[in-house]
């Protein structure tokens, strides 16, 4: 069924995307970070009502605990756009975004505060919790936008977009809490917006997911998380799919495809 | 969701492959020619039905031969499975706990269930008066908890394993297997750091339960031997089930360094 709320705004007000869209996440320990013992530092979040809003974070791998951050990120991302739902409609999402950007940073600069007594130990805070990439998707009964700080990868409708780092250091929204130049890069980038009523599927995902473009290809390729049925009919179908990539025992002759750093999608469909 | 539902032997023949099983080990386990039945027996839920996102497979064996009886002790080994049962059921889980019950005789009082539907024994369902085939069982029980395992792994559910062998005797009447090829079924185990083999031998005044279980391979650590009383085997029962609700609870020290602290 179409969504098509543009000629009767009253309708607008009683669709529920929900309805018309399932939605599904599963996130995977990198087989690097477990080997080397260190700790799973994504983190996924969503909501399907009043709106369906997804995101999910990674935490700066260099850091010690940057998993406390990547879990408060998602969070007050999904939760300052779902404080604003009523404008997630009409407002240019660039303008929406700015603002969730002053108020997590705010929130953050509270919690920095609470945990140092000065500068130099707030400094410390931030860059041992506090850098993380964000990767957000928001879909209403009018229209969608997917957004992110940082890399990672999105997929709509089928057209993949694997979102890179420079030199491979990636923006954080926590760079907004220092005052070096960095603060600069630490700003959302929409990266596509479009009508809802023509949107067939999203998926977004930390980086660690990249290589499943190739790993996945001999078994149908990413495409598969937003085709099969079956990763929205069990609560962690896609998280054993990503354990089950991992755990695959090398053979004579056959090279395994590991998920090296840890993995996070969040997978939004058209129901069937 | 769909699984990848093998029958036993393609799960072993599996493990084989990959390196999880030795070439002994499959050996000492296939050359049971009803092997795949038995284990089937005991495979129970499909992973499909399995709510979440990681399992603990409880597997326990209480002997119910007859000397169970004769010595008094069947009250004992019904409370104290059902103990391990309801210690699990009480504590606070972070992986799922599927429970599998065969008795030493290879009766499945009830195949891989969760936690919630596990059978108690009671004494219309537990009535001991048969032998001890300590050998061939341990070898039928340990295979059924390295193909479901496997079955689990294979659909993306990491697994983490709790097994308690109970005997009141040494082993009469095993016809396939001996101490010698039980050891490396144990053994190819232990080094996949996911599985705890632990027995309980119950002091009959002379069987020395100790040598028996080393001979195995059951590590010293996870031996316990009360004696002939019933307190001493509640008790008995009691420290195992602190170490499945250890193991349950997430705590992957106690797969490692762990064993029974009395």
């Amino acid at each position: 069924m179409i969504l098509n709320v543009e000629s009767d705004p009253a309708a607008r007000e009683s669709v529920r995307p929900a309805d018309f869209f399932e939605i599904a996440g599963g996130s995977v320990i990198g087989s690097y970070h477990r080997h080397v013992g260190r700790n799973y530092q994504d983190a996924a979040r969503w909501i399907t009502e009043p709106a369906i809003i997804a995101a999910v974070a990674d935490g700066c791998g260099s850091a010690p605990h940057s998993e406390v951050g990547a879990r408060l990120g998602a969070g007050l991302l999904v939760e300052a756009l779902r404080r604003r739902v009523r404008i997630l409609d009409e407002a240019d999402p660039a303008t929406i975004l700015s603002v969730v950007r002053l108020d997590m940073l705010d929130t953050l600069r509270r919690l920095t505060g609470e945990l140092s007594d000065s500068t130099e130990s707030a400094l410390a805070a931030v860059q041992e919790m506090f850098l993380f990439t964000l990767i957000g998707a928001v879909i209403t009964a009018r229209r969608y936008f997917c957004f992110a700080i940082g890399d990672g990868l999105i997929a709509i409708d089928g057209r993949v977009r694997v979102l890179e780092a420079a030199e491979n250091r990636p923006s954080y929204l926590g760079y907004g809490l220092v005052t070096k130049a960095e603060a600069i890069s630490s700003r959302f980038e929409i990266h596509a917006t479009g009508g809802t009523e023509s949107l067939d599927s999203i998926l977004i995902g930390t980086d660690g997911a990249a290589p499943l473009v190739a790993v996945c290809d001999q078994n149908g390729g990413i495409s598969r998380f937003w085709k099969e049925d079956r990763f929205f009919r069990h609560p962690h179908a896609i998280t054993r799919e990503l354990n089950r990539i991992n755990m695959a025992s090398p053979r004579p002759g056959r090279a395994v495809e590991r998920l090296e750093d840890d993995t996070t999608l969040v997978v939004m469909r058209r129901r069937v | 969701m769909s699984s990848q539902t093998n029958n036993a032997d393609d799960l072993l023949k599996g493990a084989l492959d990959d390196g999880d099983l030795s070439q002994a080990s499959f050996t000492a386990i296939t050359i049971n020619a009803d092997i795949g039945a038995q284990i089937q027996a005991g495979l129970g839920i499909s992973p499909d039905d399995v709510p979440g996102s990681e399992v603990v497979l409880v597997t326990i064996m209480p002997d119910d031969s007859g000397s169970i009886q004769f010595a008094g002790n069947a009250g004992a080994v019904r409370d104290g499975h059902n103990l391990v049962i309801e210690s699990l059921k009480k504590s606070k889980q972070n992986a799922d706990v599927l429970v599998h019950t065969r008795y030493l005789n290879g009766l499945v009082l009830s195949p891989y269930r969760p936690l919630e539907q596990a059978v108690l024994l009671d004494k219309h369902n537990y009535n001991p008066g048969m032998s001890t085939p300590l050998y061939d069982q341990t070898v039928v029980l340990l295979a059924t908890v390295l193909a479901k395992t496997r079955e689990l792994e294979q659909n993306g559910v990491p697994v983490r394993t709790v097994t308690l062998i109970i005997t009141d005797g040494a082993d009469c009447h095993s016809v396939r297997q001996s101490a010698a090829s039980v050891r490396p079924v144990i053994e190819d185990m232990l080094r996949m750091e996911k599985h705890i083999v632990a027995a309980m031998g119950l002091s009959d005044g002379q069987t020395d339960f100790k040598q028996i279980f080393r001979e195995m391979g059951v590590p010293d650590q996870w031996i316990l031997t009360p004696r002939n009383s019933a307190s001493d085997i509640r008790k008995a029962f009691h420290v195992f089930s602190q170490s499945a609700v250890r193991v349950s609870q997430g705590a992957a020290a106690s797969l490692k360094l762990g064993g029974f602290v009395n």
